[in-house]
């Protein structure tokens, strides 16, 4: 984009960033695309309507802050406006590196913040963002069912009910099985009793020893 | 720029001359016809494209909350929806458009998406807008203004009710600088834009108007130095993809 003002001359003076507003314009579609898969999230959206909250992302280059990119989100009823430039000061800035702050938004409200995270600004406004984003829970089921209709999507959802758990059952078995075999097979680890007995000694040992060391301080005193 | 000053009995509607009074009636037959697949009928001819001048607008207005905002020509409403959020609920949004059915169908669009209590709809003539002086901190009117019949009227009548300090943002069609792009874009807007508008809309007619009248829109720096004759100051012009859009800005101080 070429800016000219009244010499005719060009410049970028005040203009805004190109790649900053097309990506608030992605960021948004994702967000409202998001929001959007569940309804309840747009109450919590609209609860925060008239709050301007700053989301800035902190790149890292070999450890050092780098580069920075900051977007400005106006939450409401119909989901969050993302702008690349606010002229007034936000209610709230959350800012953090990207994946620090997609762990942030991914945890619940009640966990604090996610480490690499820093928050300036109203902390109530910064609570209810953290509800809006961690709160969103997905009836992908209800979801399948506006493509493919409530009886396939019903039967879709239970088959990947039962495949979860038969999953989880399958990992439990893989991994005690996998235990006995490196315990009682191949005896490259110790059987988690006699781990169990051994960390017990262990620390009776050092018990012993912390005794034994008191004791010995205790007749140097009295010599000495 | 006689296309800008025409004189007492005619102007231009797209290629056409006609008695100046019958413009306005003929442009409102033009958005009568198109209103119901504006939105549509932007998105598909533009590629999307249009979302993203609207935006680079935006963020030259520089509105924050609180403030109170003129949107003129706003049609379906697309940059009022997004003025509303940036005002908040202590702001205050006016949706003006000349055209009933534009209005109409920017007021259901609104209201449906929940957008109420801080945006206001007046009909109301660009030229001679109906508001006390130093009324807005911004003005914004996007694709609106080469519809107007004598653009320096509207111009006069923006800076009145700006308040001091306010900037109004003109978001509209301009002329191509970008080298080699002229020619496609003619081909687009004279052949591909009717036969788009013919299939969706059935109306072929209305969008070679659209094209034709882009072509008799001044080009960026005659608009500039109009916005400076009607007493803006600092203003200046933004091209977006090659010129084919120009975002204009003056402030009142």
């Amino acid at each position: 984009m070429n800016r000219h003002d009244e010499s005719g001359q060009e410049s970028g003076r005040e203009s805004p960033a190109t790649p900053a507003v097309l990506l608030a314009g992605g960021l948004e579609l994702a967000l409202n695309t998001w929001l959007r898969l569940d309804p309840d999230s747009l109450v919590r959206s609209a609860a925060l309507y008239g709050k301007v909250i700053m989301v800035e992302l902190v790149f890292t280059t070999a450890g050092a802050a780098g580069p920075r990119l900051a977007f400005y989100l106006l939450p409401g009823a119909d989901g969050i406006q993302v702008a690349a430039t606010y002229p007034d000061a936000p209610h709230v800035q959350i800012r953090g590196t990207p994946l620090a702050l997609t762990n942030q938004f991914r945890q619940g409200s009640g966990e604090g913040l996610a480490s690499g995270v820093e928050v300036q600004g109203d902390s109530q406004v910064a609570k209810a963002f953290q509800e809006l984003l961690g709160g969103i829970d997905i009836d992908w089921e209800e979801q399948l069912s506006r493509l493919v209709g409530d009886a396939f999507a019903h039967q879709l959802g239970a088959a990947v009910r039962e495949f979860r758990t038969w999953g989880r059952q399958a990992l439990t078995t893989l991994f005690t099985n996998a235990a006995e075999y490196l315990q009682q097979e191949t005896r490259d680890l110790p059987p988690s009793g006699a781990m169990a007995a051994f960390l017990d000694g262990v620390d009776a040992l050092r018990s012993d020893i912390d005794r034994l060391e008191a004791r010995v301080r205790r007749l140097q005193q009295r010599c000495g | 720029m006689s296309q800008d000053k025409p004189d007492k009995e005619t102007t231009h509607f797209g290629y056409q001359q006609i008695p100046a009074m019958e413009k306005a009636g003929k442009v409102a037959g033009v958005f009568d016809s198109v209103a119901d697949k504006y939105d549509l009928m932007n998105d598909l001819l533009s590629l999307g494209v249009h979302r993203w001048w609207k935006r680079f607008a935006l963020d030259l207005t520089g509105v924050k909350a609180g403030q109170r905002v003129l949107d003129l020509a706003g049609g379906t409403g697309d940059l009022a929806g997004r003025l509303v959020r940036l005002v908040g609920p202590n702001g205050l949004v006016v949706l003006a458009d000349i055209n009933a059915s534009m209005l109409a169908e920017g007021r259901r669009r609104l209201t449906d998406e929940g957008l109420v209590g801080n945006i206001a709809f007046v009909q109301a003539d660009a030229e001679a807008l109906p508001f006390p002086d130093n009324t807005f901190d911004c003005i914004t009117i996007a694709f609106g203004l080469r519809n107007v019949t004598h653009k320096e009227n509207a111009l006069v009548a923006m800076q009145r009710v700006l308040r001091p300090g306010g900037c109004a943002v003109i978001l509209e069609f301009s002329h191509p600088t970008a080298p080699g792009l002229k020619p496609v874009y003619d081909f687009y807007s004279f052949t591909v834009m009717p036969l788009v508008g013919k299939l969706v809309a059935n109306d072929a007619d209305s969008y070679r108007y659209l094209a034709e009248s882009i072509r008799m829109h001044p080009d960026q720096e005659t608009l500039r130095r109009m916005m400076a004759q009607a007493g803006f100051e600092r203003c200046e012009y933004f091209n977006l993809t090659g010129g084919i859009v120009a975002v204009h800005r003056g402030y009142k101080f």
